[in-house]
Protein backbone atom coordinates (compact mmCIF):
# COMPACT_ATOMS: atom_id res chain seq x y z
CA UNK A 1 0.00 0.00 0.00
CA UNK A 2 1.22 3.47 -0.87
CA UNK A 3 1.21 5.70 2.21
CA UNK A 4 1.05 9.48 1.91
CA UNK A 5 1.10 12.09 4.63
CA UNK A 6 -1.22 15.03 3.98
CA UNK A 7 -2.27 18.03 6.02
CA UNK A 8 -5.72 19.53 6.35
CA UNK A 9 -6.71 21.23 3.08
CA UNK A 10 -4.15 19.34 1.02
CA UNK A 11 -5.12 17.14 -1.90
CA UNK A 12 -3.83 14.34 -4.05
CA UNK A 13 -4.98 12.91 -7.35
CA UNK A 14 -5.67 9.38 -8.49
CA UNK A 15 -5.23 8.91 -12.21
CA UNK A 16 -6.32 11.78 -14.44
CA UNK A 17 -9.66 12.71 -13.05
CA UNK A 18 -9.98 11.83 -9.38
CA UNK A 19 -8.97 14.30 -6.70
CA UNK A 20 -9.04 13.58 -2.99
CA UNK A 21 -8.99 16.43 -0.47
CA UNK A 22 -8.40 16.15 3.26
CA UNK A 23 -11.11 18.48 4.55
CA UNK A 24 -10.90 18.15 8.28
CA UNK A 25 -8.84 16.21 10.79
CA UNK A 26 -9.99 15.47 14.30
CA UNK A 27 -8.76 12.83 16.71
CA UNK A 28 -10.03 9.53 15.36
CA UNK A 29 -11.95 11.05 12.41
CA UNK A 30 -10.91 12.38 9.04
CA UNK A 31 -13.31 14.04 6.60
CA UNK A 32 -12.33 13.37 3.02
CA UNK A 33 -13.69 15.08 -0.08
CA UNK A 34 -13.69 13.20 -3.39
CA UNK A 35 -13.97 14.80 -6.80
CA UNK A 36 -14.53 12.08 -9.37
CA UNK A 37 -16.59 11.43 -12.50
CA UNK A 38 -20.05 10.05 -11.81
CA UNK A 39 -19.00 6.75 -13.32
CA UNK A 40 -16.60 6.18 -10.42
CA UNK A 41 -18.41 4.44 -7.62
CA UNK A 42 -17.42 5.58 -4.17
CA UNK A 43 -18.62 3.32 -1.39
CA UNK A 44 -17.59 2.85 2.21
CA UNK A 45 -15.70 -0.43 2.26
CA UNK A 46 -17.57 -1.76 5.27
CA UNK A 47 -20.84 -1.38 3.35
CA UNK A 48 -19.53 -3.45 0.44
CA UNK A 49 -18.29 -6.06 2.93
CA UNK A 50 -21.65 -6.03 4.73
CA UNK A 51 -23.50 -6.70 1.46
CA UNK A 52 -21.08 -9.51 0.59
CA UNK A 53 -21.59 -11.02 4.05
CA UNK A 54 -25.37 -10.66 3.73
CA UNK A 55 -25.30 -12.42 0.35
CA UNK A 56 -23.16 -15.21 1.77
CA UNK A 57 -25.52 -15.57 4.74
CA UNK A 58 -28.51 -15.73 2.38
CA UNK A 59 -26.98 -18.44 0.20
CA UNK A 60 -29.06 -21.57 0.01
CA UNK A 61 -28.42 -25.03 -1.25
CA UNK A 62 -30.23 -25.29 -4.56
CA UNK A 63 -31.13 -28.88 -3.92
CA UNK A 64 -34.33 -27.52 -2.43
CA UNK A 65 -37.33 -27.90 -4.68
CA UNK A 66 -38.89 -24.49 -5.06
CA UNK A 67 -41.87 -25.86 -6.94
CA UNK A 68 -43.09 -27.42 -3.71
CA UNK A 69 -42.08 -24.51 -1.56
CA UNK A 70 -45.14 -22.57 -0.59
CA UNK A 71 -44.40 -19.61 1.56
CA UNK A 72 -46.91 -16.94 2.22
CA UNK A 73 -45.32 -13.76 3.36
CA UNK A 74 -46.50 -10.37 4.38
CA UNK A 75 -44.98 -7.14 5.58
CA UNK A 76 -44.33 -6.81 9.28
CA UNK A 77 -46.86 -4.50 10.84
CA UNK A 78 -45.19 -2.52 13.55
CA UNK A 79 -47.24 -1.53 16.54
CA UNK B 1 -44.09 -6.29 -17.51
CA UNK B 2 -41.66 -8.26 -19.57
CA UNK B 3 -42.30 -11.99 -19.51
CA UNK B 4 -39.15 -14.04 -19.68
CA UNK B 5 -38.91 -17.75 -20.20
CA UNK B 6 -38.43 -19.88 -17.13
CA UNK B 7 -35.75 -20.84 -16.26
CA UNK B 8 -34.49 -17.49 -17.13
CA UNK B 9 -30.78 -16.91 -17.56
CA UNK B 10 -29.23 -13.86 -15.98
CA UNK B 11 -25.73 -12.57 -16.58
CA UNK B 12 -23.78 -10.58 -13.95
CA UNK B 13 -20.68 -9.24 -15.72
CA UNK B 14 -19.19 -8.01 -12.42
CA UNK B 15 -20.40 -10.82 -10.19
CA UNK B 16 -22.33 -10.06 -7.01
CA UNK B 17 -20.72 -9.01 -3.71
CA UNK B 18 -19.70 -12.22 -1.98
CA UNK B 19 -20.04 -14.08 -5.31
CA UNK B 20 -17.37 -12.14 -7.13
CA UNK B 21 -16.64 -14.77 -9.75
CA UNK B 22 -20.27 -15.65 -10.47
CA UNK B 23 -21.33 -14.53 -13.92
CA UNK B 24 -24.16 -16.86 -14.86
CA UNK B 25 -27.38 -17.45 -12.98
CA UNK B 26 -30.76 -18.95 -13.66
CA UNK B 27 -33.86 -17.48 -12.10
CA UNK B 28 -36.46 -20.11 -11.40
CA UNK B 29 -39.88 -19.47 -10.06
CA UNK B 30 -42.03 -22.33 -8.87
CA UNK B 31 -45.03 -20.88 -10.72
CA UNK B 32 -46.25 -17.54 -11.89
CA UNK B 33 -47.74 -16.73 -8.47
CA UNK B 34 -44.69 -17.71 -6.45
CA UNK B 35 -43.51 -14.89 -4.22
CA UNK B 36 -39.91 -16.09 -4.11
CA UNK B 37 -37.68 -17.22 -6.90
CA UNK B 38 -34.43 -19.12 -6.75
CA UNK B 39 -31.45 -17.45 -8.37
CA UNK B 40 -29.13 -20.37 -8.98
CA UNK B 41 -25.44 -19.74 -9.41
CA UNK B 42 -24.56 -21.69 -12.54
CA UNK B 43 -20.83 -21.08 -11.96
CA UNK B 44 -21.03 -22.76 -8.55
CA UNK B 45 -23.66 -25.46 -8.90
CA UNK B 46 -25.65 -26.17 -5.78
CA UNK B 47 -25.57 -22.61 -4.49
CA UNK B 48 -28.21 -19.98 -4.94
CA UNK B 49 -30.02 -17.02 -3.49
CA UNK B 50 -33.71 -16.68 -2.81
CA UNK B 51 -34.99 -13.47 -4.35
CA UNK B 52 -38.29 -11.65 -4.54
CA UNK B 53 -39.76 -8.55 -6.05
CA UNK B 54 -39.92 -6.17 -3.10
CA UNK B 55 -42.94 -4.03 -3.89
CA UNK B 56 -45.68 -5.98 -2.14
CA UNK B 57 -43.57 -7.25 0.74
CA UNK B 58 -41.95 -3.93 1.49
CA UNK B 59 -44.56 -1.27 0.77
CA UNK B 60 -42.99 2.15 0.70
CA UNK B 61 -39.70 0.82 -0.63
CA UNK B 62 -38.52 3.39 -3.12
CA UNK B 63 -34.88 2.76 -3.96
CA UNK B 64 -33.18 5.60 -5.79
CA UNK B 65 -31.21 3.73 -8.44
CA UNK B 66 -28.47 6.03 -9.74
CA UNK B 67 -28.46 6.44 -13.53
CA UNK B 68 -24.79 5.59 -13.79
CA UNK B 69 -25.39 2.31 -11.97
CA UNK B 70 -28.19 1.46 -14.38
CA UNK B 71 -26.11 2.47 -17.40
CA UNK B 72 -23.54 -0.13 -16.38
CA UNK B 73 -26.03 -2.79 -17.38
CA UNK B 74 -27.27 -0.89 -20.41
CA UNK B 75 -30.50 0.45 -18.92
CA UNK B 76 -31.62 3.68 -20.52
CA UNK B 77 -35.33 3.45 -19.92
CA UNK B 78 -37.24 2.74 -16.72
CA UNK B 79 -39.27 0.08 -18.51
CA UNK B 80 -36.08 -1.96 -18.94
CA UNK B 81 -35.57 -2.39 -15.20
CA UNK B 82 -36.71 -5.19 -12.98
CA UNK B 83 -35.77 -5.09 -9.29
CA UNK B 84 -35.22 -8.15 -7.12
CA UNK B 85 -34.06 -8.25 -3.53
CA UNK B 86 -32.24 -11.07 -1.78
CA UNK B 87 -34.29 -12.86 0.86
CA UNK B 88 -32.74 -14.69 3.79
CA UNK B 89 -35.07 -17.50 4.73
CA UNK B 90 -34.13 -19.04 8.08
CA UNK B 91 -33.33 -22.72 7.91
CA UNK B 92 -34.72 -24.97 10.59
CA UNK B 93 -31.33 -25.73 12.05
CA UNK B 94 -30.18 -22.17 12.58
CA UNK B 95 -30.69 -19.84 15.45
CA UNK B 96 -32.48 -17.35 13.24
CA UNK B 97 -35.90 -16.43 14.49
CA UNK B 98 -38.39 -18.77 12.86
CA UNK B 99 -41.13 -17.21 10.80
CA UNK B 100 -39.13 -14.14 9.90
CA UNK B 101 -37.67 -13.63 6.46
CA UNK B 102 -35.16 -10.86 5.94
CA UNK B 103 -35.06 -8.77 2.78
CA UNK B 104 -31.93 -6.92 1.75
CA UNK B 105 -33.31 -3.55 0.75
CA UNK B 106 -29.89 -1.89 0.89
CA UNK B 107 -28.59 -3.67 -2.20
CA UNK B 108 -31.28 -4.49 -4.76
CA UNK B 109 -30.39 -6.63 -7.75
CA UNK B 110 -31.32 -4.65 -10.82
CA UNK B 111 -31.98 -6.57 -14.00
CA UNK B 112 -32.04 -5.22 -17.54
CA UNK B 113 -35.03 -7.22 -18.76
CA UNK B 114 -34.13 -6.70 -22.41
CA UNK B 115 -30.68 -8.25 -22.08
CA UNK B 116 -31.05 -10.18 -18.78
CA UNK B 117 -27.90 -8.47 -17.52
CA UNK B 118 -27.91 -7.69 -13.82
CA UNK B 119 -25.92 -6.08 -11.08
CA UNK B 120 -26.43 -5.59 -7.38
CA UNK B 121 -26.58 -1.89 -6.63
CA UNK B 122 -25.38 -0.86 -3.18
CA UNK B 123 -27.45 2.09 -2.02
CA UNK B 124 -25.41 4.19 0.35
CA UNK B 125 -26.95 6.92 2.49
CA UNK B 126 -30.53 6.09 1.46
CA UNK B 127 -31.39 4.43 4.75
CA UNK B 128 -32.79 1.17 3.32
CA UNK B 129 -31.93 -1.69 5.68
CA UNK B 130 -29.68 -4.60 4.89
CA UNK B 131 -32.06 -6.76 6.92
CA UNK B 132 -35.71 -5.81 6.62
CA UNK B 133 -37.99 -8.30 8.41
CA UNK B 134 -41.17 -9.71 6.96
CA UNK B 135 -43.37 -12.26 8.65
CA UNK B 136 -44.45 -15.50 7.09
CA UNK B 137 -47.49 -17.65 7.38
CA UNK B 138 -47.70 -21.26 6.41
Amino acid sequence: MLVLTRREGETFTLGDDIEIEILDIKPGVVRVGIRAPRSVRVLRSELVQAVAAANAAAAVSTSIDTSSMIIEASPVTRS
Amino acid sequence: MHEAPDPHLIHTPEGLPGFDSARHWSLERGDADAVFGLLQNLDQPGVGLMVTEPWELAPGYEPDLPDDELERIGIRDASDVSVLVVATIPQRDTSEEPGIIWLNLAAPITVNVRTNTARQVILDRQGWPLRHPITTRG
